[in-house]
């Protein structure tokens, strides 16, 4: 479980992007945070596994302090993907292999290459492995680095718009996947996504920012027409389509 | 195929290395090389090869090397392409620290060997000592840069880079007119790079510097590749990544520095090297760092040689022959401009 405690973060000296928030981020769940453009959601995910640190508040995993936890314990806990990748130059199978990172003390083992390999099939990366990330498409890229992430092997999972870049029957395949993983493993995601249906669809839980805060966070009851009026200001009508809600502005 | 590149360039350092040993204003067979090596020749051979032609080689492989790891870690950790100890102005620095102490603090004096000039450090320490500083006090200015203002951009850097080499070279420039002749010689050496004037206690120390600043980045080799994909994704992979730019300048620009302080100024190396050998290896450091030191090593050595050949008996310095072959490269890395505006 994360735990989050009056966490306020601010860019420089521009005003607060989150302002004293609290929350509990529980195990097994698969977490959507939504909100507007700008509403903080990528900052929140930084503010969680420290890529940012907050001035204020503190974040606990596990009941430990996030303050005081060395980085390295930290990835083999929490795995992240940022909203935008940076390819290097290297081949997909060595940037997977990163993931490993936390847990290699010297050289790779065998061990680490199997968990690679392993993934690589399950994303359907396998014939890609000796490919150049830095020649990649851009939602090659994305599944290359949803890849690292998975081979981090870790208990939480950060995702800020995994699949911003891939096609419908791929964004389905990774989010079903993402689902499995977390229900199979008992692991909680994180995840920043834009697209309404595909949150109704893959989560069952819902954050939603406004205003540098949380505006509501539960389960599927709470996305109703009139939440998502008041976060993104758009009036939607929401339908059922066998046992799953749909959500159409109108 | 990584591997493989590694050891071709090894075998080619060898190579040279051989064929600079035997060749010079005294030409020596490879038969009477291996002989002189193996201690079962003239005493007068061994005086060439030991005493003269092996210090040079092993100092250019070694500066060469060194200055090689250095850039590639120094564009590895300040996401720059064009980072290199002589494009951040940090062997300027050390060059004027250098003249410094030689001027200020008594540490040089010109003697005349055979058919070149060589230069004796008197005090090595105090030279080495005050390169580092003003070489520091360039990656300072870099690091202060790089961390508050965070927009200026590569370009922006590398143009701090350009107005810290050219304030130390002024610097150079006018402490040769406070030094005597015998200062003076010295100083000029050094502005040109001068591989020649290397003994072999010199060496001694270069290689335990590279030594223990190779294993420093080779121990770092995970965390720097994951610094290829954006600080942000190093950090969730459990990367110190402040801590790792800090020390890996400061034992870059270190490393750099007493490079410098020994040979003197030489351009080009640590930026085409790792480039040359990304060509290979891509962003891969566990790879990258052994390659750029072999082809460092190989780049320079090749470079002495071509200057200690081409018109002999003049020794053209190596600091303008890299410069040579360091240019033309660097304004072709400019034009293909893909990597450097990230
Ligand atoms: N590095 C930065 N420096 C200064 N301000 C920033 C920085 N990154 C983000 N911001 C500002 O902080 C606010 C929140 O940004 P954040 O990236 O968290 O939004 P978001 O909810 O992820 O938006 P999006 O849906 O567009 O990804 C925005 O107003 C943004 O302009
Ligand atoms: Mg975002």
């Amino acid at each position: 479980m994360i735990r989050v405690e009056g966490l306020s973060y601010s860019y420089g000296s521009s005003p607060k992007v989150l302002d004293n928030i609290s929350c509990q981020l529980e195990q097994g769940h698969c977490i959507a945070v939504l909100g507007n453009n700008g509403a903080g959601k990528s900052t929140l995910l930084k503010c969680l596994n420290r890529v940012l640190v907050p001035q204020e508040g503190e974040v606990l995993i596990d009941g430990d302090d996030t303050n005081i936890m060395p980085r390295r314990e930290m990835a083999k806990k929490i795995a992240y993907v940022p909203q935008r990748s940076i390819a290097s130059h290297t081949m997909v199978f060595d940037a997977v292999l990163l993931g490993r990172k936390p847990y290699i003390n010297w050289d790779v083992t065998e061990e680490d290459r199997r968990i690679v390999q392993r993934v690589l099939k399950q994303l359907n990366l396998s014939e890609y492995s000796t490919r150049y990330t830095s020649e990649l498409s851009g939602g090659e890229l994305q599944k290359v680095v949803l890849a690292r992430a998975l081979a981090q092997e870790s208990d939480y999972l950060l995702l800020d718009e995994p699949t911003s870049n891939l096609d419908p029957h791929n964004k389905h395949n990774m989010l079903r996947l993402i689902q499995d993983i977390s229900i199979e493993q008992n692991k909680t995601v994180i995840i920043v996504i834009h697209d309404l249906n595909l949150a109704v669809r893959y989560c069952d839980r819902f954050l939603f920012l406004k205003d540098s805060n949380i505006y509501r966070y539960g389960g599927c009851e709470i996305v109703t027409t009139q939440t998502i009026e008041d976060v993104y200001g758009m009036k939607v009508e929401i339908l059922e389509h066998r046992e799953n809600k749909i959500i159409v502005p109108c | 195929m990584k591997r493989i590149v590694i050891v071709i360039a090894c075998i080619l350092v060898l190579a040279v290395g051989l064929f600079s040993v035997a060749s010079g204003s005294m030409d020596l067979t490879f038969r009477e090389v291996v002989q002189t090596l193996f201690g079962k020749s003239t005493v007068q051979n061994e005086l060439v090869v030991f005493g003269v032609r092996l210090p040079r080689i092993a100092a250019s492989i070694l500066v060469g090397a060194a200055l090689a790891v250095c850039g590639a870690v120094m564009q590895c950790v300040l996401h720059n392409p064009l980072a290199s100890a002589s494009t951040l102005g940090v062997s300027q620095g050390a060059g004027f620290g250098a003249a410094l102490g030689i001027v200020v603090f008594g540490g040089g004096v010109v003697s005349s060997g055979s058919a070149n000039v060589a230069i004796e450090i008197n005090n090595p320490y105090i030279v080495t000592f005050s390169a580092f500083v003003f070489g520091s006090l360039s990656t300072l200015v870099v690091l202060l840069l790089f961390r508050f203002k965070r927009n200026l951009g590569s370009g922006g850097l590398i143009l701090a880079g350009v107005a810290l080499s050219s304030l130390f070279t002024g610097g150079s420039t006018l402490l040769q007119y406070f030094a005597d002749e015998t200062q003076l010689g010295a100083v000029v050496f050094w502005t040109f790079g001068n591989l020649g004037s290397a003994s072999w206690t010199e060496i001694a120390i270069i290689a335990v510097v590279f030594i223990a600043a190779f294993v420093y980045f080779m121990f770092n080799r995970w965390n720097y590749t994951a610094m290829c994909s954006g600080t942000e994704t190093a950090k969730s992979l459990g990367v110190n990544t402040t801590t790792l730019m800090l020390v890996s300048m400061v034992i870059g620009s270190l490393t750099a520095a007493v490079s410098v302080a020994f040979v003197g100024i030489i351009n080009f190396i640590g930026l085409v090297a790792p480039h040359m050998m990304r060509k290979f290896v891509g962003d891969d450091y566990r790879f990258l760092i052994p390659a750029s030191a072999v082809a460092g090593g190989l780049l320079l050595l090749t470079a002495d040689t071509f200057g200690r050949l081409i018109i002999a008996p003049v020794i053209l310095p190596v600091g303008a022959i890299t410069s040579f072959l360091g240019a033309p490269l660097f304004l072709w890395l400019l034009m293909r401009g893909d990597k450097i505006n990230d």
